[in-house]
């Protein structure tokens, strides 16, 4: 899929996520959860694909996404920010998917950090493969949306249910654990070569 | 190292994964079909012969059947070109219509390679084209998958619809696929398949589904304005 040219189909704009608009009818949640999602979906889409490393698995989880964001409408207007929201449920997805994973590839006794999405280039794979083997996928998640879609800590704690203070911990932790497992990757390369 | 540079240095180590294709249309995989392979046909009516063929030319005149689509309402671009496999699709496409015009071959309406516009791919990758006809219909082509005929969307039928199966027998038998060309406006469609409703965004006047559905019987298109228009048939 990668290798054709073509137009995505997904929307890449951004939404007003602050927006704070009354909504009263179940019609009008509707509307607002479809509409948060077509101009989410492809950024929230690309997160999945980040978190699970495999685009079918990824698109099975952004249509759960979009289902579960559906089902859980009435929360719409009590959420300060949409776009965190419904991050958070692909987020969930993706944990609840990669948990499932764990325990199938534990059956199987696979070592490998999971499938990998044809066509991505090796520096996608060498990332990717760095971060499972160096993060849970809950740190993963932090990290990803931190530093590739840019929340802050109070939106990842929104978004994760955890206090802004275990977000502050966890992305440290995380970043010095990245850092340093990529030096020694680079240390390793360096030695072979 | 402070903070600001552990983070750049971050971002930097994470920047190839901005490169990763995202996920696209959501497509549910229900129960699995057996049903025969079926190109759908299209809403409307057909349109009246014109016979007038429509030229790709530069400034862009908009194409009477692309009227409506914005996603291909525009001049072509080099991405819109058919590639090899869609373009082998198109002239066998007319080259049945032609055969099935029997004894007046030279009513047959034809599809206008020349005219198309990639309007989105399917998740799995076949890239999905519409194309206009010698009669202003609208032809949708989904290379390696099929190809269909009918009016474009209008304000009574605001949506295409069209359905078959990937691999119709056997261990590697797929779900059917939905699919349709929507006017510009419309957000999403519903329709009930797997026993629920099933509401599929529209993205760039692209709509799929994977899965067993009743969408040629019955289906609601949802309009940015948040009104809906439930079509039957």
């Amino acid at each position: 899929m990668s290798n054709r040219a073509g137009r995505a189909l997904a929307v890449a704009s951004s939404v007003n996520s602050s927006s704070s608009t009354r909504l009263e009818s179940d019609a009008e949640l509707k509307d607002a959860v479809e509409e948060l999602f077509v101009h989410c979906q492809g950024r929230v889409g690309r997160y999945l694909v980040q978190m699970v490393g495999d685009r079918a698995l990824a698109e099975d989880l952004l249509q759960d996404s979009f289902h579960d964001a559906l089902r859980s409408r009435t929360q719409l207007p009590q959420v300060r920010n949409r776009e965190a929201w419904l991050y958070g449920i692909a987020r969930n997805r993706a944990l609840q998917a990669l948990r499932k994973r764990r325990r199938f590839d534990r059956v199987l006794g696979r070592l490998s950090g999971g499938p990998t999405t044809s066509g991505d280039d090796a520096e996608i794979v060498a990332v990717r493969d760095l971060l499972v083997r160096t993060l849970s996928p809950e740190d993963r998640a932090l990290v990803l949306l931190r530093y590739l879609h840019d929340f802050d800590t109070n939106e990842l704690a929104e978004i994760s249910g955890l206090t802004a203070e275990a977000i502050w911990q966890r992305l440290s932790r995380a970043r010095t654990r990245l850092i340093h497992a990529a030096r020694l990757h680079d240390d390793n390369e360096g030695e072979q070569r | 190292m402070t903070l600001l540079e552990e983070e750049a240095q971050l971002r930097e180590l994470l920047a190839p994964l901005d490169r990763v294709e995202s996920a696209t249309l959501p497509v549910r995989k229900r129960h699995r079909s057996r049903r025969p392979a079926l190109v759908a046909g299209f809403l409307a009516a057909a349109f009246l012969a014109t016979g007038a063929a429509i030229a790709d030319v530069n400034p862009f005149t908009s194409i009477a059947a692309f009227v409506g689509i914005g996603a291909a309402d525009h001049a072509q671009t080099p991405q819109d070109v058919l590639d090899p496999t869609a373009a082998a699709l198109v002239q066998k496409f007319n080259d049945g219509l032609t055969r099935a015009h029997g004894m007046f071959p030279g009513l047959a309406p034809q599809v206008l390679a020349d005219t198309a516009r990639l309007v989105g791919h399917l998740p799995d990758g076949h890239n999905i084209y519409v194309l206009s006809t010698t009669t202003d219909e609208l032809c949708i082509v989904i290379d390696q998958m099929g190809a269909s005929l009918g009016a474009p969307p209008s304000p009574s039928e605001p949506t295409t619809i069209g359905s078959f199966d990937k691999v119709v027998n056997g261990p590697n038998a797929t779900p059917p696929i939905s699919w349709g060309i929507a006017k510009d406006g419309i957000t999403a469609v519903s329709f009930m398949g797997g026993g629920n409703e099933q509401i599929v965004p529209v993205v760039n006047n692209v709509w799929a589904y994977e899965g067993e559905n009743n969408s040629l019987q019955s289906i609601t298109v949802h309009y940015a304005d948040g009104t809906t228009q439930t079509i039957t048939h």
